[in-house]
């Protein structure tokens, strides 16, 4: 059996392969060691604190865990029969700075993570950092222009938003945006209209571009194909860029989240593992940017995967494409927003005036679907419950491998491994809260 | 030296003049004149001091509210309870009615009824921010003790002063069948009561 | 020579790393600082081999809230690591509240977790032998400016002057209060009525912290742009040793008068002045900054 440590993963992750008499991999354990207890921590708490609380699950993807916050909260109020007005402003505004978070994930993790592992030596540290950096102190730029700072702002709320735009906030948004979508056409040699419109794969090889110089070393590493799971897909919130569903292979179906069950963590011997499985009715999918294309049908991707069905290639170029439209519908958004429009409508009922309320908020973060659940009593939070995109993509069960591990199964070699590993984005803050 | 103490005592002799004058007669009907006569100088004089009646006025709530506001506090600056200091206050006030009933008459007749007079430098609580703060501080630090019930602050003030002035009121149409000291542990104890935690 | 740096973690959720990455001169970094290991960026080791070695850093930096043991790093505890590096490096700087205070992550085991010198309010962490070494610099997250302006004073060789909580005063002398443009509310008393305006003090009812908090969030902007309570968030006190307190979205009253006042400043003073900048209602605070009409 081989251990690797696998770090530069917000946090670090252990795989232990197992391999077969070829030197193939026969079985691979993905094991997080750590473990906070968010949870915990946010029981008896005043239901509104968890919107300080739960942005500090993960330091690259808290916005998503506030917005999740904020529909679980919603929610409750729903269930109590009280009907919340939030503006079409307010909604705006929460996309854009949750579109924001999602592009410098998916720059980061691409100059940072997958660049190093799939080049090598032929890997320009300089050059990749400034890149990722460049397109993430944009987009946080453009978080905190309405949130007041990224990481960790808490703008949003039951009822709307704490911020008041005016024109110059917009601008200096607007301003961000583009400075992240020039580094892009930049690096990649392509603009984010392009981009977003690109339905031929083929241009993407032809195009001068970081993304082009990776898809060519993996095809000289022989692992454009690598990296096939179960090719089921799920979204469970509706998005910027398309809606909630499910896609078997291509055939798309609706979702319900009363199916998103947990499971305990996988036991390995000697390694402390606090990583959750979940399944959707019983079986494992896979969330991201991948299952978002798929289900909102996106051409590329499409044709993609009638190719390499859910390899790392596909996985990879959804996830760039996903940076692509996002940047593309952000701008959009900024202009469309009415600013006359009320930022916060507060509700009318306090959640302690309520009494025992559940309620649950998805939200779809850049690793995929994210889901709240949370128990209320009279204000204080009974019980919370965070599901994580990367429990769906990255988490065992004792009696079955996860979405990861079946993608490793049958590549040659633990160089291989972490190439289709780190595909998926790991977070391994987010996987055990 | 000598001369500015000797203005300053003669201001206050002005002062409790026109205070008399003030709660006897209303500020309408009380004229520069009038007090000037009282105080046995001219009105050209008296200009001196004063450059209007309703500064006169106001400086007179401010006076007051001064007055009352440095026993709170040193009410409130004691090791007493909380439901003690009720008493003090109320007793405090009680005896204030019975000894300086003008005070008391100007602040009923004059401040609260002739709200116009002190609008122009008398915004607000301004003019009696003294004894308005000592209040804060006494409700303040009663709910911070545990002993009385958080809640907002002008509901509780309304219930205390309101009581108070109520009693006074009473007090001064002759309506009360005791005399007013002897009300004062029972109230004391009704308010204690409303608004303990 | 470029000051060699050693970024290690305890409990923790990235967010100093990445806030960290948020500096405005990437370039400046990677050319003034070496890197031996950092969460994000790529470096001269991986975490097995800082592990397993002997890198004598100059500046050792810590993020994230301590446990003896049940966190590893690598092969072996981070307190281990972090202890055997503290041993090795000139200075050590805690980034962020976890690192300092045990932040958001001690509540899970508060007998358990702590900071490098303190345990929430109360003295005792897990480096207590390394006081004399020790740079704080609380904040959920870091300040990546303050961070960077702690490295660089160190790598001008000067050691920034420490408050008594060794915090950097020229950070931490300030109050988040401090150039909040909401400031003119505060003065005049004038409350925010609700959430999501751009009018209005939060200090009242939303339960902003800012005036007894210390940092210059309001002085080195976040982002470069803006600060929470320029938006139009409440100061939640992350930079403080009580962070985090019981409900952080409304002001805790005393027959409605704040229970926590501006640092310093007496009760008495505060109620009197209140009192009297509440009489004047001063038109221009009372309405829209920009008119009736839509912005």
């Amino acid at each position: 059996m081989i251990q690797r440590l696998i770090e530069h993963v917000e946090g670090e992750a252990l795989l232990r392969l197992e391999k077969d008499a070829d030197g193939r991999i026969k079985r691979a354990d993905i094991l997080f060691p750590h473990i906070r207890g968010m949870e915990k921590i946010l029981q008896r708490r005043d239901a509104l604190d968890a919107l300080a609380f739960t942005p500090r699950v993960c330091g690259i993807c808290g916005h998503a865990h506030l917005m999740a916050t904020v529909a679980a909260l919603e929610s409750c109020y729903a269930q109590a029969g009280v009907s919340l007005e939030i503006s079409a402003k307010a909604r705006t505004l929460r996309r854009f700075t949750l579109a924001m978070e999602m592009v410098q994930n998916h720059l980061k993790w691409f100059y940072l993570t997958l660049l190093p592992v799939v080049m090598g030596p032929a890997y320009n540290r300089d050059v990749s950092v400034l890149s990722a950096h460049t397109a993430a102190s944009a987009c946080g730029r453009a978080v905190a222009v309405m949130g007041g700072q990224w990481p960790h702002t808490s703008y949003a709320l039951p009822g709307g938003v704490m911020c008041d735009p005016s024109h110059v906030e917009r601008l200096q948004a607007l301003a961000a945006v583009e400075e992240a979508g020039a580094l892009f056409q930049k690096r990649m040699g392509l603009s984010v209209d392009a981009m977003a419109e690109l339905e031929d794969p083929a241009l993407l090889w032809r195009t001068e571009g970081d993304l082009a110089l990776l898809l060519r070393r993996l095809e000289a590493l022989e692992l454009l194909e690598a990296g096939q799971s179960f090719d089921r897909f799920l979204v469970l919130a509706d998005h910027t860029a398309g809606p909630a569903g499910k896609s078997l292979k291509t055939r798309l179906a609706a979702v319900e989240t009363a199916y998103v069950e947990e499971d305990e963590p996988l036991q390995s011997a000697g390694y402390a593992n606090f990583a959750k499985p979940v399944r959707y009715r019983g079986r494992f999918y896979e969330v991201g940017p991948l299952a978002r294309a798929m289900v909102a049908k996106d051409p590329l991707v499409r044709r993609l995967h009638r190719r390499y069905r859910d390899a790392v290639s596909t996985r990879i170029i959804a996830r760039v494409k996903e940076a692509a439209v996002l940047l593309c519908r952000s701008a959009q958004m900024l202009r469309q927003i009415d600013l006359g429009d009320p930022s916060y409508i507060k509700p009318r009922y306090a959640l302690r005036e309520l009494g025992s309320l559940k309620g649950e908020g998805a939200v779809e973060a850049a690793r995929g679907s994210l889901l709240h659940r949370v128990h209320l009593r009279n204000g204080r939070i009974a019980r919370y419950c965070i599901i994580t995109p990367t429990q769906w993509n990255l988490a065992s069960a004792t009696d079955e491998p996860g979405v990861a591990a079946t993608a490793m199964v049958g590549l040659k070699d633990e160089k291989a491994a972490e190439v289709v590993f780190k595909a998926f984005d790991v977070c391994s803050v987010c996987t055990t809260q | 030296m000598k001369k500015e103490l000797k203005k300053e005592a003669r201001r206050g002799q002005i002062m409790e003049t026109a205070l008399s004058l003030f709660a006897q007669k209303g500020f309408y009907a009380t004229t520069i004149p009038d007090i000037a006569k009282k105080m046995d100088m001219s009105v050209g004089n008296l200009y001196n001091y004063f450059p209007s009646k309703e500064a006169l006025a106001q400086e007179i709530i401010r006076y007051v509210s001064t007055m009352l506001g440095e026993t709170i506090h040193e009410i409130n600056e004691s090791a007493l309870t909380t439901k003690e200091k009720i008493r003090r206050i109320v007793r405090f006030y009680f005896g204030l009615c019975e000894e300086r009933p003008e005070l008391i008459e100007f602040f009923l007749r004059v401040y609260l009824a002739n709200r116009e007079v002190f609008h122009d430098g008398c915004e607000g609580m301004i003019c009696v921010a003294p004894f308005m703060t000592e209040i804060m501080v006494f409700f303040e630090e009663g709910v911070r003790a545990g002993d009385l019930r958080n809640q907002d602050f002008f509901s509780a003030f309304g219930l205390f002063m309101g009581y108070l002035g109520g009693m006074a009121f009473l007090n001064g149409e002759r309506i009360l069948p005791k005399n007013l000291e002897s009300y004062a542990d029972e109230i004391a104890d009704n308010i204690y009561g409303a608004l303990k935690a | 020579m470029a000051l060699k740096l050693l970024w290690l973690q305890g409990l923790s959720c990235n967010g100093n790393a990445h806030s960290f990455f948020n500096v405005p001169d990437m370039a400046g970094v990677l050319r003034e600082f070496a890197f031996i290991y950092h969460p994000l960026l790529p470096c001269e080791a991986t975490l097995e081999e800082v592990s397993g070695g002997d890198f004598s850093p100059d500046v050792l930096i810590v993020e994230g809230a301590l446990r003896r043991d049940g966190v590893p790093r690598g092969d072996e505890e981070a307190l281990t690591l972090i202890t055997r590096y503290a041993k090795q490096a000139k200075w050590v700087v805690c980034a962020g509240q976890c690192a300092v205070f045990g932040g958001i992550f001690r509540l899970n085991e508060p007998d358990k977790i702590a900071g490098a010198l303190y345990a929430g309010q109360e003295r005792g962490g897990f480096l207590d032998a390394f006081e004399k070494k020790i740079i704080n610099l609380p904040g959920c997250p870091v300040h990546p400016e303050w961070l960077l302006f702690t490295l660089r004073m160190l790598a001008l060789g000067t050691v920034p002057r420490l408050d008594d909580l060794r915090r950097p005063v020229e950070l931490y002398g300030y109050t988040v209060h401090e150039g909040c443009l909401r400031n003119e509310y505060f003065e005049w008393k004038v409350d925010a009525k609700d959430f999501g305006a751009k009018e209005g003090c939060l200090f009242y009812e939303q339960g902003c912290r800012g005036p007894y908090t210390r940092g210059s969030c309001n002085k080195i902007l976040w982002n470069g742009v803006n600060s929470k309570t320029r938006a139009g968030m409440p100061c939640i006190g992350c930079t403080e040793p009580d962070f985090p307190a019981e409900r952080l979205f409304e002001t805790e009253t005393l027959m409605s008068i704040p229970a926590r006042l501006p640092l310093e400043v007496p009760k008495r003073a505060y109620l009197t002045l209140t009192g009297m900048a509440k009489a004047f209602r001063i038109p221009r605070l009372t309405r829209r900054k920009f008119g009736e009409e839509e912005p």
